[in-house]
């Protein structure tokens, strides 16, 4: 690896850490396959994961020893930028395929759930409560990295970053913890009906990126804590801050959608505060206009056909 | 002497350094295209190889061949998968990609050269699944598309369709690694007035083809993960017992594969801009901004027309409507492209180069695959020809004779740049004639057998259809032949040692005039930022080798 003054960037040397990781991605989905099948090799899975994890840890550490270096140029930097950013973006539409999934059925739902959705015989959990606290969490902890990020650039390297960063993992942490809660307590499972399923692979593979997330985040406070990071150069906490932001911006989207919009819940809050007029909401009788009194005698008297223009 | 050398020039060609750092540890663009050129042919081979027992079982009525119709399935599973993920876009994109973005960028090398290593060795890695997935239990039955409820666990319960899933799951990673890495030394390693609708065209058709691949191969990600989960999890994602819909992966399938189709095609266009600006003698390419546009729009109307391939599932009329208009637009920028080649190809003194056999080749083919591609796009007339032989014949047109002739096109331009040897170009010519001949008469029948409604994905058929695969399994017998003839060729070329002399190119054509003579270039081409300048009218670049003060 040769610095050249007319270069804009630096090419590695030859690294092994690419050829490992791929090898022991190999392994990784043999042995997933073998654990599918009721043959796990505890001995293969246990070799490829850590092969992967030291291989992806001494890559990562090479790349920031060569920060430190000063291989990273404004021009490499611009193009890790840009790499993050297609990242996130292959990442949006991974999520894309699992909302068009929920979509598909929440908007259409099939004869066999009734047509309706949420299908009949699934309590829904109340957006109000739980999942609430989790937007809560995320969405704070989003103003945090904010403020972390914001005391960086003003140079605040002592307390600034430090409070904002372990607050976010903090709020990172109890949000994986409240959603397992969640999913304890929730009364329906992964396999009851496809609300079940897209239920729990959009907020399971959400979590899985939360938990990526506050890892990533950890290793920014730790390279905080080892003074890796500048007012002006911390591109490592950016992107970190990216994805996490990205994250957030799912976990939005999906609360607002799977928990309050298509959860049921939204009409019920309306009806019930709901009484008919438009103007004043005095009447408390007053129903939907699609509500039908099974019992002509509880309707209220404007309900009732006046008798002269019976037919 | 040879520590002496390992001091002087570190990671030159000249030193001698250990095989395994040079190609598994490999941060240099070239050797790993090369790699990616070697697994990209074997793929096809064994593509081929595939296609070549297909062509075998039904090149007579009756199972008396392959003898059981599962394996038949498997292997038409296993061709189409082979041709797509381990041969056209290893060598398209992995080889040729590698090779030239870096030179025609004015570029050392890709821009994460590691990256791009981890994406070139994540796809022998996906191959290994594959070929395990064909090799373990009785292997994959369910067509590339591997449609549930076919896919799930009722109809292939055994490991190797989870093992398919992985593989492509790996292979999935390897082209999305490789595509982010494209994309990025695309945007910001062009030197001078070389990005955006300045770009060269094989540089954008590359760059259209990552973007492609970025938007799309998550979708089907995700789509195969259901379909693991169904299998394994107890999920109902494709069931409908569940209240699922095995429609819906047959969306997220397309929303992929409709991309999939381009991201294989878009490259060779490139080639062909490449190739066909080169033989005509020509600073740039006609109607350059709008070869830009259609290539463009190529790629955004790629991502909108998915639903075409389901006209038969019962998408309402709107829809089936929505789909045909928006698959019949796509004719459109490809027309523009298909008629400026031409218009390149005018006026010129166009050299008669094997390549431009085979561009010319392309040409032709490719729009015949085009013309029944408009067909096909018919919600109507599609409802008739869905699953024939006819869909069959249209594809083969635009890919083994669009995306494949790209390859050789691409092969006989380049292998002279890249090994530094050049083919025989008699012989070359008669390897295309041959090719020419063999894949016409494997395919041009096909239409015939479509439209007579012979069904796609059966080993056997009605004796009525007898006369027609008997002559399109001559034409593959033919067309296998001259494979081999390639090999042959290849070998020729590099026992013989005909050197290159200079490329006979244009000096603006930087993969060429940039190694200065050196072929194959040295290990990084441009140690500093190449000298480039454009004409006023930004319509090509000129490229000149000026040494720099500090050599």
């Amino acid at each position: 690896m040769k610095r050249n003054p007319y270069s804009r960037y630096y090419v590695p040397g030859p690294s092994p850490w690419p050829f490992f990781v791929a090898i022991s991605a190999n392994g990784m989905a043999v042995g997933l396959i073998l654990w599918l099948h009721r043959t796990p090799s505890f001995l293969l899975m246990s070799v490829s994961l850590s092969c992967m994890l030291l291989s992806t840890f001494s890559w990562w550490r090479d790349l920031i020893r060569e920060g430190d270096i000063g291989f990273h140029t404004r021009f490499v930097i611009k193009s890790f930028r840009d790499g993050v950013a297609l990242f996130i973006l292959s990442e949006v539409m991974f999520f894309f395929s699992f909302f068009w999934t929920f979509f598909h059925n929440a908007l259409s739902p099939s004869c066999e759930l009734g047509m309706r959705w949420p299908p009949p015989g699934i309590r829904t959990p109340n957006p109000s409560s739980t999942s609430l606290f989790e937007t809560g969490l995320l969405i704070s902890s989003g103003l945090f990295v904010t403020q972390a990020h914001k005391s960086m650039r003003l140079k605040d390297y002592d307390v600034g970053p430090f409070i904002g960063l372990v607050v976010t993992i903090l709020c990172g942490t109890l949000f994986f913890l409240v959603q397992l809660r969640e999913y304890y307590w929730n009364s329906y499972t992964i396999a009851d009906s496809v609300y079940g399923s897209v239920f729990y692979l959009l907020t399971g593979f959400h979590g899985m990126h939360v938990v990526v997330g506050t890892l990533w985040l950890m290793v920014s406070l730790v390279r905080l804590w080892r003074g890796e990071f500048s007012s002006q150069r911390h591109f490592g906490f950016e992107a970190c801050i990216w994805y996490w932001h990205f994250v957030d911006v799912v976990w939005v989207a999906l609360w607002c959608l799977v928990y309050v919009w298509f959860g049921g819940w939204l009409y019920m809050w309306w009806f019930k505060m709901w009484d008919g007029d438009i103007y004043t909401f005095k009447y408390p009788d007053a129903k939907p206009s699609w509500y039908a009194y099974v019992q002509e005698e509880h309707a209220p008297s404007w309900y009732k056909v006046p008798s002269h223009l019976k037919t | 002497m040879m520590k002496m050398l390992k001091k002087e020039e570190k990671g030159g060609y000249g030193e001698v350094e250990s095989w395994w750092r040079r190609w598994l540890w490999s941060t240099n663009h070239k050797d790993i295209g090369t790699l990616y050129l070697y697994s990209g042919v074997w793929g096809g081979l064994f593509g081929a190889s595939l296609s070549l027992m297909i062509r075998m079982q039904l090149g007579h009525p009756g199972a008396v061949f392959l003898k059981s119709d599962w394996f038949y399935n498997v292997v038409v599973t296993t061709h189409a998968l082979m041709m797509i993920f381990f041969a056209v876009m290893p060598i398209l994109i992995g080889a040729f990609g590698n090779w030239l973005i870096p030179l025609l960028v004015g570029g050392k090398d890709m821009i994460y050269p590691r990256m791009n290593n981890l994406s070139y060795w994540l796809s022998p890695n996906a191959l290994y699944l594959l070929m395990l997935s064909f090799s373990t239990d009785k292997g994959v039955g369910a067509g590339w598309t591997i449609y549930p409820p076919l896919s799930v666990y009722p109809y292939h319960s055994g490991p190797s369709m989870d093992v398919l899933i992985v593989s492509l799951h790996l292979a999935g990673l390897s082209s999305l690694v490789g595509a982010i890495n494209f994309a990025s030394t695309n945007k910001n390693m062009p030197v001078l007035e070389m990005k955006g609708e300045r770009a060269e065209l094989y540089v954008l058709s590359i760059s259209v083809t990552a973007v492609l691949l970025i938007i799309s191969i998550p979708v089907l990600g995700g789509g195969i993960t259901m379909i693991l989960f169904d299998r394994n999890f107890n999920t109902t994602f494709f069931d409908p017992a569940g209240g699922g819909d095995p429609v819906l992966f047959q969306h997220l399938f397309w929303f992929f594969g409709h991309p999939e189709v381009y991201i294989l095609i878009l490259p060779a266009f490139g080639v062909m801009s490449k190739v066909i600006m080169h033989c005509s003698g020509k600073e740039a390419v006609f109607g350059l901004i709008g070869m830009v546009y259609a290539m463009i729009g190529i790629g955004g109307l790629g991502c909108m027309v998915w639903a075409h391939h389901m006209f038969t599932v019962g998408l309402n009329v709107d829809t089936r409507g929505y789909f045909s208009t928006a698959t019949m637009v796509i004719a459109v920028p490809t027309g523009v492209k298909v008629f400026s080649w031409l218009a390149t190809m005018a006026g010129s003194k166009f050299k008669m180069k094997p390549a431009a056999f085979w561009s010319t080749g392309f040409l032709f083919l490719f729009t015949v695959g085009g013309l029944t591609g408009v067909m096909l796009s018919s919600a109507s007339m599609d409802v008739s020809l869905h699953d024939t032989y006819y869909v069959v014949a249209h594809f083969h047109y635009v890919l083994s004779m669009g995306a494949v002739f790209g390859v050789f096109c691409g092969l006989n331009h380049w292998l002279p740049n890249f090994v530094g040897v050049c083919f025989n170009k008699k012989w070359s010519k008669a390897h295309f004639m041959a090719m020419f001949f063999g894949v016409n008469t494997t395919f041009f029948p096909q239409h015939f057998l479509g439209l007579s409604g012979m069904p796609r994905r059966y080993m056997d058929y009605a004796d009525i259809y007898a006369h027609w695969h008997w002559v399109s399994s001559y034409g593959s017998a033919v067309s296998f032949g001259s494979l081999m003839y390639f090999k042959f060729l290849l070998w020729e070329a590099l026992v013989s040692q005909r050197g290159v002399v200079f490329s006979g190119g244009l000096c603006g054509e930087m993969d060429w005039a940039g190694t200065r003579d050196l072929f194959p270039g040295s290990k990084h081409v441009y140690s500093q930022l190449p000298f480039v300048w454009t004409n006023p009218y930004n319509t090509c670049i000129t490229y000149i080798y000026k040494k720099s003060r500090n050599q």
